[in-house]
């Protein structure tokens, strides 16, 4: 039963939020500019991107550059987040767990929890500060990002349950899942359109697409360049795809932590 | 119904592997040419453990390095789900195996002591009540918002005790740390340490100092090589496992 999870989410929420605060006090204490620290990386990206792949992109229909990369470099910052410190968060909470009596979903919960945080401020910070100049118009559609948001919580929840569970039996996973996350950046249409604007050309050889369309982050970073960037609802398949995703990793990561709740602890 | 703990023919048996954790890499190559994948050892912490505690008693247990003491804790207090048995508790359990479990250096001693708080069962509410109290028995009021690496040893350790101290439980399961080794009893710290067991209907406590354990408990195990080896009152445990004990090493090791 998955659900025994999210029973002990519930038993043990005021942890999770202590959990979290912590993090995110840790994140944004030590310096004066805390919490801007953590956009500039974002915008410093952005703008070397832009400078430099601005023109490029143009040829294929994007037109407002700056705006169409954060869509897509938000979400996935979150979703490698979530494998890649969610795949230390068992590890790091040997102390937790072998000394006190507490539930191990409580800690990978808890950096998709932070994660999850520091995205809707950078998200929000990055359309008030830089949106206005790079031309960001609102529109009707950006009512859907709210729910954008839960399947992006939901994929990171998911993913953060299997890779902490995962890399407790191959320890090595870890670096594996760095080369991973770093090639799927590349993978999923991020930096780039996968189809053109009517009438022009692609830049994405026409017989590949369909191999773009089997990535489930290609769907999750729809769900929120549609509404921004293009100022429209995403299509249905977009939601499908990810919502299903996420669900399915987040079935699959409860599963095993169930199975195998008693044994986890000996492989720490 | 009535505080208690049942171990009904309790055995553990645990996989090895502090040394040669798992790789992805090592599997994959057994599989890939066909080898044999490893054979997991493992080792038995514990076997046949059938104890019943009840309302009132405070139960030491004792033993060697080894002998399976911190594992029996760990099972007892529901860290470890034993491979054989079962464990049957009714009452809210607290264990006290280290000192400063989740302390954050970089997070304030205020902010540790609310994570610590609701590891020990308190709300964020209930635990920010507590606070001043906490602080002004350690003493370390004037350091309440300073990050906690700025502490020195005896500091940190005093706040974590008396974070600890504030437990409320039915069942507490203290591992050697809280018997004393680590922390310079001064008599104030004993004295709530002895508050705490006071209030509390059921204390395990493990360690190595019989004498320590003696002076808490009224009732006492020895446990060797997993199994339990003697159940009685504590001088009498006390003196068999010390003569045990001699006979093992000689008695220049007991001095």
């Amino acid at each position: 039963m998955p659900f025994s999870q999210f029973r002990a989410l519930y038993t043990y929420r005021q942890l999770v939020r202590n959990l979290v605060v912590q993090r995110l006090k840790i994140r944004y204490r030590h310096s004066a500019l805390g919490f801007l620290w953590s956009i500039l990386n974002p915008i410093l990206m952005i703008a070397t991107l832009s400078f430099i792949f601005s023109h490029l992109m143009g040829r294929y229909g994007v037109h407002s550059y700056p705006i169409f990369l954060f869509c897509g470099m938000l979400p996935y910052s979150m979703i490698s987040g979530s494998v890649l410190q969610g795949g230390q968060a068992l590890i790091r909470s040997e102390g937790f767990l072998k000394n006190v009596r507490v539930a191990p979903v409580v800690f990978p919960i808890s950096i998709v929890g932070d994660l999850g945080v520091n995205f809707l401020l950078s998200m929000a910070a990055l359309m008030a500060a830089v949106g206005p100049f790079v031309g960001l118009q609102p529109s009707v559609a950006m009512c859907v990002l709210p729910v954008s948001m839960l399947v992006l919580v939901l994929i990171g929840s998911g993913l953060a349950l299997l890779a902490a569970l995962a890399t407790l039996y191959f320890r090595d996973l870890e670096h594996i899942f760095e080369v991973v996350m770093r090639a799927m950046y590349f993978f999923t249409p991020i930096l780039y359109p996968l189809y053109p604007q009517p009438g022009e050309h692609g830049l994405i050889r026409e017989d590949h697409r369909v191999y773009f369309e089997l990535n489930p982050f290609y769907h999750l970073v729809e769900l929120f360049r549609q509404p921004i960037y293009h100022g429209e609802f995403p299509e249905a398949r977009h939601w499908y795809v990810a919502l299903g995703f996420g669900l399915f990793t987040v079935v699959a990561g409860s599963v095993l932590l169930r199975w195998r709740r008693n044994d986890l602890i000996f492989r720490l | 119904m009535s505080i208690h703990v049942k171990l009904s023919n309790v055995g553990l048996t645990f996989p090895r592997q502090i040394w040669q954790t798992g790789s992805l890499k090592e599997s994959a190559i057994n599989w890939a040419l066909r080898r044999r994948q490893r054979k997991e050892t493992t080792v038995t912490a514990l076997r046949g453990i059938n104890l019943e505690i009840k309302e009132g008693e405070r139960l030491g247990i004792v033993g060697h390095n080894g002998a399976g003491k911190s594992t029996l804790a760990r099972v007892i207090a529901g860290i470890y789900t034993p491979t054989e048995g079962t464990v049957e508790v009714s009452g809210k359990i607290v264990p006290l195996f280290q000192i400063g479990v989740g302390f954050n250096p970089e997070l304030t001693g205020m902010e540790n002591v609310q994570v610590a708080g609701t590891i020990l069962g308190f709300t964020i509410a209930e635990i920010r009540a507590k606070a001043p109290g906490i602080f002004r028995f350690a003493e370390l009021e004037e350091f309440a918002h300073l990050p906690i690496k700025y502490y020195s040893r005896g500091m940190g350790v005093r706040l974590a005790f008396t974070t600890a101290t504030e437990a409320d439980a039915d069942i507490l399961v203290l591992d050697e740390v809280f018997g004393g080794g680590d922390i310079t009893f001064k008599h104030r710290a004993i004295e709530r340490m002895n508050n705490l067991l006071d209030r509390t209907k059921i204390v395990v406590q493990v360690s190595h100092d019989t004498e320590l354990v003696q002076k808490v408990c009224n009732r006492m195990i020895w446990l060797r090589k997993g199994e339990i080896v003697m159940d009685g009152a504590p001088e009498q445990v006390v003196q068999a496992y010390k003569q045990d004990a001699a006979k093992a090493v000689g008695p220049e090791a007991l001095a």
